[in-house]
């Protein structure tokens, strides 16, 4: 593993536990004020770490090289292409009620897809490239 | 686009992995430049004309 990767990953480790332990708390303990901004802070309080693991993302955009680069942002498009087919095939179907879904079921398998997307077209990157 | 790295890299007796240390890139780049599967940018081709003190046109063909 070069050592970008590597430093990518190490650094992600506390955003990534912080974020466990946030969506935990932010899930199983009530906002401490019953005010609405402060159920909304607390309600998206878990983004903050995400949000901090993608900051070292950038930062490991920046230190890889031009090969690991390209995989990664091919991987970006298309995870980003496959989340807007998947949010608009759900989208139409449900237009024509052939499917109910609610919203929250909607946007999860829209980030699903996401995510999915990512990890598979990366690693078929990889192994396209591999040494 | 045709590559002569591999055949230049072991005219100088370097692995992959020491010209990629030398290009400061992973061994898959140099890999994958050599193989023909990966076209570097401009800034990379320069730097392998560099270190192997030849013109990119030797280096790199139209196929």
């Amino acid at each position: 593993m070069r050592a970008p990767l590597k430093r990518y990953y190490l650094r992600g480790i506390i955003p990534m536990l912080l974020y466990t332990a946030m969506i935990i708390a932010s899930h199983v303990w009530a906002a401490p004020v019953d005010l609405a901004w402060v159920k909304a802070a607390w309600a998206l309080s878990p983004l903050l770490p995400i949000a901090w693991v993608f900051h070292y993302y950038f930062k490991y955009l920046a230190e890889c090289d031009e090969l690991e680069r390209k995989i990664e942002m091919d991987a970006i498009a298309i995870s980003a292409m496959s989340g807007a087919l998947t949010g608009m095939a759900l989208l139409f179907l449900s237009d024509h009620a052939l499917l109910a879904l609610n919203q929250r079921e909607l946007i999860g398998l829209s980030v699903g897809a996401i995510c999915l997307g990512y990890v598979v077209t990366r690693y078929i990157g990889i192994w396209r490239f591999r040494a | 686009m045709k590559s002569r790295v591999r055949q230049l890299r072991e005219q100088f007796g370097w692995s992959q992995a020491e010209l990629a240390e030398r290009l400061d890139v992973s061994r898959q780049t140099v890999n994958a430049i050599e193989t023909e599967k990966y076209d570097p940018s401009i800034k990379l081709a320069f730097k392998l004309a560099h270190l192997f003190e030849l013109p990119i046109e030797t280096i790199f063909q139209e196929d």
